[in-house]
C-alpha cells in the first residue's frame, strides 16, 4: 500500500516538473556594432553607393577615410566630396543626411538608424580633375 | 507485480510528458495585392547585372514582370535572370531567382514583409552584346 502511494506521488511529482513553464525574459537586445568597408573607384562628376543592413536602433558612423588619384601612386587627396545616407532606391540611394567632408580618421556622419536597410553613398561635388578611388568605413548597430 | 505495472505506468507517463515537435505554422494573413508599379529600364552588359530597390509598405505580393528585352535595337527572345531580393554592399543579393524570355505576366511573384528590396536583372550567358530591358515591379 505504501508502495503505491509513494509510486503515486512520484507520478504527480514528475508531471508537475515536465509541465511548461514561463520562459524567462530575453536578454536585451545586443549593442555591439559591425564594421564594413566600402572601396571603389569615383569617376569624375560620379556617385557610387553601398548598402548595409542595420539590425538593432543605436548610432550608425561612416567615415570617409581616405581618397587617392586611380592609378596613380601620388600622395592622398584632400579634395571635398559628397558623403550621405539615405535608403536604396530605384537604381541609387536616396539620401536622408548629407554633408560634404575631407578625408579623415574620425567619423564625418553620424546618425541614429533603425533597423532596416540603409545606403552610403559618396559623389564628386565639383572638386575631382580625374578618376579616384576611395575607402570609407561604416560602423552600425 | 503491482510495482513493475507502476513502474511501466511511470515510464509512459514520463514519455508522454516530453515535448512533441510543433505542427507547422500557417500564416493566417492574406497578402496585399500590388499598389505600386514601378518601371526599371537599364542596359545589361555581356556577364553583368542591374538592380533597382524598392520599399514594400505592408505585407503583400511582389510582381516582377521582364516586359522586353532589345538587342542591337530589336526584340530579343534571349533569356535573362531576374529575381528579388535584398539590396547588399553593391549588388542585389537575390533570394528568389528564374530565368525566362520577355513576357506579358509576371515571371516571379510572391509575397514579402515590410522592408527594402531589390530586383535585378542578369545576363545568364545568353546575350552577345549589351541588352537593353525593361522590367515592372508591381508591389504593395
Amino acid at each position: 500500500m505504501t508502495r503505491a502511494i509513494l509510486t503515486t506521488v512520484a507520478v504527480a511529482l514528475l508531471c508537475a516538473a515536465c509541465g511548461n513553464s514561463p520562459t524567462s525574459p530575453t536578454t536585451p537586445t545586443s549593442t555591439a556594432r559591425g564594421t564594413e568597408t566600402f572601396s571603389g573607384t569615383l569617376a569624375v562628376r560620379g556617385t557610387e553607393f553601398f548598402s548595409f543592413s542595420v539590425v538593432n536602433a543605436g548610432t550608425t558612423d561612416i567615415t570617409l577615410l581616405s581618397l587617392r588619384p586611380a592609378g596613380a601612386a601620388t600622395p592622398a587627396l584632400a579634395s571635398e566630396m559628397g558623403l550621405g545616407l539615405g535608403t536604396p532606391a530605384g537604381i541609387g540611394c536616396a539620401l536622408s543626411n548629407a554633408t560634404r567632408v575631407r578625408p579623415a580618421l574620425a567619423a564625418q556622419l553620424s546618425t541614429t538608424t533603425a533597423p532596416t536597410i540603409y545606403c552610403v553613398a559618396i559623389s564628386d561635388v565639383g572638386n575631382l580633375s580625374g578618376d579616384v578611388n576611395f575607402t570609407i568605413r561604416i560602423v552600425h548597430p | 507485480m503491482r510495482l513493475p505495472i507502476s513502474l511501466l505506468g511511470l515510464a509512459l507517463l514520463i514519455s508522454s510528458c516530453s515535448k512533441s515537435p510543433t505542427a507547422p505554422t500557417i500564416d493566417p494573413r492574406t497578402p496585399a495585392p500590388p499598389a505600386v508599379a514601378e518601371s526599371f529600364k537599364g542596359v545589361v552588359p555581356v556577364g553583368g547585372a542591374k538592380f533597382f530597390s524598392f520599399s514594400v509598405t505592408q505585407y503583400g505580393t511582389v510582381d516582377l514582370t521582364l516586359n522586353r528585352v532589345d538587342e542591337d535595337g530589336s526584340p530579343s527572345a534571349a533569356m535573362l535572370g531576374i529575381g528579388i531580393g535584398r539590396p547588399s554592399g553593391t549588388r542585389c543579393a537575390t533570394s528568389s531567382v528564374m530565368n525566362t524570355a520577355a513576357g506579358t505576366t509576371p515571371q516571379l511573384t510572391g509575397p514579402y514583409e515590410i522592408g527594402v528590396y531589390c530586383a535585378n536583372v542578369a545576363d545568364i550567358g545568353e546575350l552577345s552584346g549589351p541588352a537593353s530591358f525593361d522590367v515592372t515591379i508591381a508591389h504593395p
